[in-house]
Order: structure tokens, then sequence, then C-alpha cells
């Protein structure tokens, strides 16, 4: 089977930078408008597999992209932009593309501190993760308990988070704390069809499968790296944190498997763009079909945020139930919600003129340092929160934006730990049922609806977290505040 | 006629390539393999039966709504199937398909479930016919 051609990809001769930054020149592929450039020590750099830079190079021949096809530390290969793909656009010559966004629109993270440490919450951990378990479904087609109707969800989807609050699902103050306020304006329902309405129409409340999460986590002292912000921010030593990742469900994955369809009906015959890559399908921004997917594609973005503010309300309702104390007395506020997943208009400066750029981001995080309007006023001296998901083994991150990211990465740093390894091999290496044992001898009590997807998100599937977030911190384009580590999981 | 799991293709999503003597056995491959990623298929009764109708310009497009329309049900109707037939007709260059997808409701207490797919991709996507039937190679994002 002459299928796929893994294993003829070239390896790019990198231009270094500095330790952390790497180039590969428009020499390398044939129609590259910009350089590529990748973020990372030189070991990750070893370890990125070489689709990662087919891919990347790929997107430098893009219509309209602006200075660099970047990647970020965590990234891996994926299909049209490579995970950890950050690409900005100009709005009058540039194209969008949903390859550069992904099927899960706006997946993303969530962080809830709490006013509890780990010794109150230790002696019911297993009862809170089984009740969590219950009442956040998770994995293959899993429903929530929102029962909606076709034309109550089209309104969710212009309205995001606040359609959630206004239901009773969460406390106003956590929109303030959320990327967009929980609603990205412009989101239109009109330009989605009913097949996506119908695929999401059961799954507000749910986490998805794969690598989404729900996780309880500890903050141990020797892990804050900066003291005076992580009070700041509520951090204390021993607090116990909740972070959760998921993003649109079906919802989103319908959204932008329409509008590929349509784009690839469109770009050669219509715009006459030339891409190498079908995952890369685009049209141009300003033409009908790139609005109408730009319009449609934010109601993904909301129908995320609707979800994650949704699953913060069961959190919420779990705690209580668990430790008969109202929400409000245990300190169950929402730290910030990032999402790693869109595309959205931002203002960036450009050859030393400020311009309004259409920054594509696909497994990477907004990272603004301090002083952006986009950033919450309590957070707004000290720069955005930058929540990372690490594996379920190893542990994850709150960071902050920098001014360091929006000069070298249009503000964006890491998502995650990034994969090293296939899922079909870390379940030949991996036993679930066995890892989960494993892993409650270590404190990480895990409840999960599948043992081979709990196999295939094994620690060692991933890079080292520390790595990544080390050489984002080295690289300047984020800095960080606290290690978080796992004591219980409810895994999709 | 068969399917396998390809790895070290696309770390975090799932590659396969299937192939078969006629296109409407690589259309039932494909489902197979699809569906094997996201359940235990020999644990799937054949309760329901969802009928599915697909027009397309080309096998390559058939492939991909086919697949496309069987993860829609999957979320839209809670489903998971483990038997398909699919009987393909050609009009000059279009294509059209009569196909059944027989499973049941979604059950994490009786079914083995792996992990979920989002969508059929179309990265190094295709679907070939060649001298010894027809062969597809596919990535489905998880």
């Amino acid at each position: 089977m002459d299928g796929f051609p893994h294993k003829q990809f070239a390896k790019p001769a990198f231009q270094k930078v500095n330790d952390h930054v790497w180039d590969i020149p428009t020499t390398f592929k044939k129609g590259m408008r910009v350089p590529a450039r990748i973020i990372a020590s030189k070991p990750l750099l070893d370890q990125m597999d070489l689709m990662v830079f087919d891919q990347l190079t790929n997107v430098a021949t893009l219509p309209g992209i602006i200075d660099y096809s970047f990647c970020m530390p965590d990234g891996h290969s994926g299909y049209g932009f490579s995970i950890g793909g950050v690409a900005a656009m100009d709005t009058e010559k540039g194209v969008i593309s949903p390859g550069g966004i992904g099927f899960d629109i706006n997946c993303g993270v969530r962080m809830v501190k709490t006013n509890l440490t780990f010794a109150e919450v230790r002696p019911k951990i297993r009862q809170l993760t089984d009740l969590l378990f219950q009442r956040v479904p998770a994995g293959v087609g899993s429903s929530g308990f929102v029962k909606l109707n076709a034309s109550q969800f089209r309104t969710l989807v212009e309205e995001g988070a606040r359609w959630a609050v206004a239901q009773g699902y969460g406390w106003e103050e956590d929109l303030a704390l959320t990327e967009e306020e929980g609603c990205i304006a412009g989101a239109d329902q009109e330009k989605i069809s009913n097949r996506a309405i119908q695929r999401g129409l059961n799954q507000i409340g749910t986490l998805g499968s794969g690598n989404h999460y729900l996780e309880i986590q500890v903050v141990k002292e020797e892990n804050i790296a900066d003291p005076a912000i992580a009070k700041r921010m509520g951090i204390f030593p021993e607090q116990v944190v909740v972070m959760f990742h998921c993003g649109s469900r079906g919802f989103g994955h319908q959204v932008a498997t329409d509008y590929l369809e349509l784009f690839l009906s469109v770009m050669e015959r219509k715009y006459k763009i030339q891409i190498l890559d079908r995952e890369l399908a685009c049209a141009p921004f300003q033409s009908k079909e790139g609005q109408d997917y730009f319009a449609a594609m934010k109601g993904g973005i909301n129908m995320s945020f609707a979800n994650r503010q949704t699953i913060l309300h069961r959190i919420r309702e779990c705690f209580s139930a668990t430790f008969n104390r109202p929400a409000e007395e245990m300190g169950l506020r929402q730290v910030y919600d990032v999402a790693h997943n869109t595309a959205k208009l931002e203002d960036h400066i450009v050859q030393g003129k400020k311009q309004r750029v259409l920054m594509h981001r696909k497994g990477a995080t907004r990272a603004f340092g301090p002083g952006r309007k986009e950033i919450p006023p309590v957070y707004r001296d000290i720069g955005q929160p930058v929540l990372i998901g690490g594996s379920m083994e190893t542990g994850s991150y709150l960071l902050l934006g920098t001014e360091g990211a929006e000069k070298l990465t249009f503000a964006s740093t890491c998502h995650g730990s990034g994969r090293t390894m296939s899922r079909t091999q870390a379940r030949r290496q991996w036993h679930g049922q066995k890892l989960q044992e494993d892993m409650e001898k270590r404190g990480i009590y895990v409840r999960t609806t599948s043992f081979p997807g709990l196999a295939e998100e094994a620690g060692g599937a991933y890079k080292d977290i520390d790595e990544v977030i080390q050489t984002a911190d080295r690289a300047g384009i984020s800095k960080s505040v606290v290690r978080l580590g796992p004591v219980a999981n409810v895994k999709g | 006629m068969a399917y396998r799991f390809v790895e070290d293709v696309s770390l975090a999503d799932v590659a396969f390539e299937a192939s078969a003597p006629s296109l409407e056995e690589l259309l039932v491959e494909g489902a197979k393999a699809t569906f094997e990623t996201m359940v235990r298929l020999d644990g799937v009764e054949p309760k329901v039966v969802k009928k599915v109708r697909i027009t397309a310009a080309s096998a390559e497009q058939l492939f991909f709504r086919w697949i496309g329309e069987l993860v829609f049900l999957k979320d839209a109707d809670e489903l998971v199937f483990s038997r398909f037939a699919v009987k393909v007709t050609r009009k000059g260059k279009r294509f059209a398909l009569e196909g059944q997808a027989a499973g049941e409701k979604i059950d994490p207490a009786k079914h083995v479930l792996n992990v979920d797919v989002k969508a059929i991709t179309y990265h190094h996507f295709s679907v070939l016919e060649t001298p010894q039937g027809w062969k597809a190679f596919v990535i489905l994002d998880i």
C-alpha cells in the first residue's frame, strides 16, 4: 500500500537563531512565502517527528501569512497545520483555514481554585471523583443533563457561556474570567447547518474522549515558581484546584467538516488557490465563504465556552454534595479559561506598525503580556493566565503571558505537553487496568469510560512537560507561576 | 478484504488502510475500522438499523461522506454500529450509495469503548481502484 509517504520527509537544515528558536528558510520548499520558526530546546526539536516540519512549511505557503509559520515547543504532527501551529494572516490578502483551527473548535482548558487543602479533601477524594465521573459525562458519544431543542441550541451558540450563566449554570464572575468573556462577538447561527446542531444537541456538559479530562490537582510549595504572583492569584501551598480540558464536541467537529467540504469545492475553482495538503483547504478571509466560516466557527467557540461553563457548574455541585457545604464557602472560583484551537482577530505589531491580523492557533494558547485590554482587569498588570494541561500522570501548569510572546510569536505559547508516541504503540506498551492500579498506588485516583483509551493517554506517551514549560519560559513566550500535581482524574 | 491500523503516522490520531475487491466492500471495511476505533465491535448487537443515502462526485468523496455520516449518527443518535451493508450505483460520473448501519445505543456498562472519532480527515486521504481491487488510506481525527 502506497498510501503514506511518512518515511520520505526530508529533515530540514535548521538555522539556529538562539538556543530556543530555529528557522527553516523559504528555500526548503517551493512556494514558501515566509520561513518556518520553531520554538524548542534542542532535545525537543530532535524529538519532533519529520511530518511536523513538512506541515509547518506547507502552512508557510498559504496566501497572506505574515512573518513566520510558527511551531510551539509542544508541537507534533497533526493534519493540515501541525499541533502547536500558529499563523498570523493578513485580513485583506490572507486566507482562513479550518485546518489551522482543528475539528475541535475552541478546545481549551479551564481552571478552578478552592480554599480547601489536600488534607481536607483527601478523605473524600474517591467519593468526590466518583461523583464527578457520574455527573460530568465522558467518553464516546456521551450526552449531558441539559436538554435543549434546536432553537434553544441556536441561541446558545450565539451567547456562549452567558447563556449557561443565565440558566443558572455558574456565576456572573466566571464570565469576566473567561477568554472573550465567554462569548465571542459575531457568531452567526444562520451559518451553521442543522446537522451540526443535531450532532451537538445533547452534548452540553460533557467532556468527550481522547486527551480530554477533568483533574483534581494539588499545589506543592516546592512547585510554586513565583510565590508573589501565585499569592496574588489566590494560589497557596497544599491547595486543591480543578482543571479540565474539552471543546465543542460533535457540534464543532461538524461545523469544521461542513466547511472543509465547502472550501475544497471553491478553493481552486473560484479562488485559484493551490495548497499542498487538502486539510489546508481555505478561502480568502474576505470572501463570502471565508466570512461564513468565521461566523460559524465563532458559534463553535461559544458552544465550547457554554460547555465548559456548564461543567464548572457541575463541579461546584459535586464539591457541595461531597463536603455538604456551599461552593461559595469552599471558594470554588474560576481562575481563567483559555481556548487553544481558534482563529481570532487581534492587534499586533507588524513591521513596526499596529495591524489587525487573523490569528490561527491550533494547539497553541494566546499569551498576552501585561497591559492588553483583552486581559481581565484583575490580571491586566501581570499578564494573561495561560493554562497548560499535561499528561494525566505528570502534572499541569499555570503560566502567564508575556511581552516577549507578543514580540516573538504573535502572543502565542504552548498548550500541553505534546505526544511523542502513537496511540496504538501506547496501547501495546501499557494496559489500561494495570495503569489505573499503578497510578492509584502513586496517589492518583482515576476513573475512565475506556481502559484502552486510558492506556493511550499514559504519561510515557507524552513529552516531558517540564522541558516544554522551561523552553517556553527561556524563549520568553510565557512564564511559569505554578506546577500542579494530579491526585484524581476523570478520563473520557 | 481487510483493514489494518497503521502506526507512527499521526501521533495523536488514528490511521488505517483498507483493501477490498469492490468499492462497496471497501466502504464496509472503512466503516468497521472507524467504529473499531471507538468500540469493540463484537460487543455491539445489531438492534437498530439506520438507512443512509449519499451521492458524490467521486469514489473518494463517497467514502468521505459515508464515514462522515456514520460519525454524525454516532453523536446525533448516540449509536455505535457493528454491521454495515452498502450498495453503490454509478450514473455517469456520479456515485450514489444506499447503505445500512446496524448497531445499538451506546452503553458504557455493556460496550468496551475506546476513543471517540471526531471526524474523517483529508490528510493523506486516498481511495484508489487498482488492478488488485480497491484501496483506501484514512486518518481519523481523535
